[in-house]
């Protein structure tokens, strides 16, 4: 997965007040979110509701070789001080299977290589 | 009389944690905080002391905890609150008082041991401390710190459902990787709303990590 560069929420994470947004801040290993707020739950969710959160993060890099396999984890915890000492989650979920990426850069807009690590100059088409 | 050397301090082990439920953040439970295959006679007492709220903490929120006797609460039981000023500073301490009328063991299994009636703290970042006053030559003084050490019990695997998970490059060599990540925690939220109560002005932190 690389370092962590940055992230944005996309979605889903409701923010605590009219004033502070929910910020998505990044260490190099961690992506977190603070000012989040009660999902809007009163008291309890409507039946088949989906309640989804979506964020965008930016890595420096994979390894440029072949596939990448890990874990995704979420944690939520009561209050910035819980977060700092890691203490105990109000859910602290991990997914049930691996995700897995291959590493491959664009050698040309339909040529994706492992393990490329060169420069190319030429047009790309956007059709 | 309490004689002068009757103190003695211990810290618990592993198998006198009793953490607290999870409805007990919610619901005006018991918490039970101490088990073990102890026995305190008739007459004589327990204190737990609790710190409540510190305007002098260094953490970001000064309220730790609530407390409140619950109507359920055994008839020998009281609670103090005392509020405690040092110059600007503020402290409020609570202390869970017992006396049993009757012998006591304090461990029959995973549903006993010595509980506060009741005791809402915000997920596990208060202190307690358990005076057991066992006779006038032994008291002993339990110091318990509910952070992340015996009760990680709310860790589970499988929950997350990912719903959507992207990956762009923005280099040409497969450096500086772009992702897009959706994930569905109905079920989580649905199975939380049980045990959890959000509040008005909670600003909680949502961790993402990857291994």
């Amino acid at each position: 997965m690389g370092s962590f560069l940055s992230c944005a929420v996309l979605g889903g994470i409701i923010s605590t007040s009219d004033t502070q947004v929910a910020t998505c801040i990044t260490t190099s290993d961690t992506i977190y979110i603070t000012n989040v707020a009660g999902f809007q739950m009163d008291p309890s969710l409507p039946a088949l509701s989906n309640y989804r959160l979506k964020i965008r993060f930016r890595s420096d890099g994979v390894t440029d070789t072949n596939d990448n396999t890990f874990y995704h984890y979420l944690k939520l915890y009561a209050n910035i001080d819980a977060y700092n000492s890691d203490n105990h989650g109000i859910f602290n979920e991990r997914m049930a299977t691996s995700v897995t990426t291959t590493s491959c850069a664009y050698y040309s807009p339909t040529d994706c290589r492992i393990g490329y690590t060169g420069s190319n100059i030429g047009v790309f088409q956007v059709q | 009389m309490i004689t002068n050397n009757a103190l003695k301090t211990r810290s618990y082990t592993a198998n006198q944690y009793r953490c607290p439920s999870a409805e007990a953040w919610k619901n005006n439970t018991s918490v039970y905080v101490f088990s073990a295959n102890a026995i305190i006679d008739a007459q004589r007492s327990t204190i737990s002391e609790v710190v409540l709220s510190d305007t002098a903490s260094s953490a970001t929120d000064k309220n730790f905890c609530e407390a409140n006797l619950i109507s359920s609460a055994v008839d020998d039981e009281d609670l103090l609150i005392y509020t405690l000023k040092s110059g600007s500073n503020v402290k409020t301490v609570g202390y869970f008082v017992r006396t049993y009328t009757s012998s006591e063991n304090f461990y029959a299994g995973n549903n006993a041991g010595l509980a506060l009636s009741y005791l809402k703290c915000k997920y596990f970042v208060f202190t307690i401390k358990v005076y057991f006053y066992w006779s006038d030559t032994s008291i002993t003084l339990y110091n318990n710190n509910f952070t992340n050490g015996y009760c990680n019990s709310y860790t589970s695997y499988g929950g997350l459902n990912t719903k959507y998970f992207s990956q762009s490059y923005q280099k040409n060599d497969g450096t500086d990787v772009d992702f897009v990540h959706e994930v569905d925690i109905y079920s989580i939220v649905n199975a939380m709303t049980s045990n959890f109560n959000f509040r008005a002005g909670d600003a909680m932190v949502l961790r993402w990590t990857f291994s």
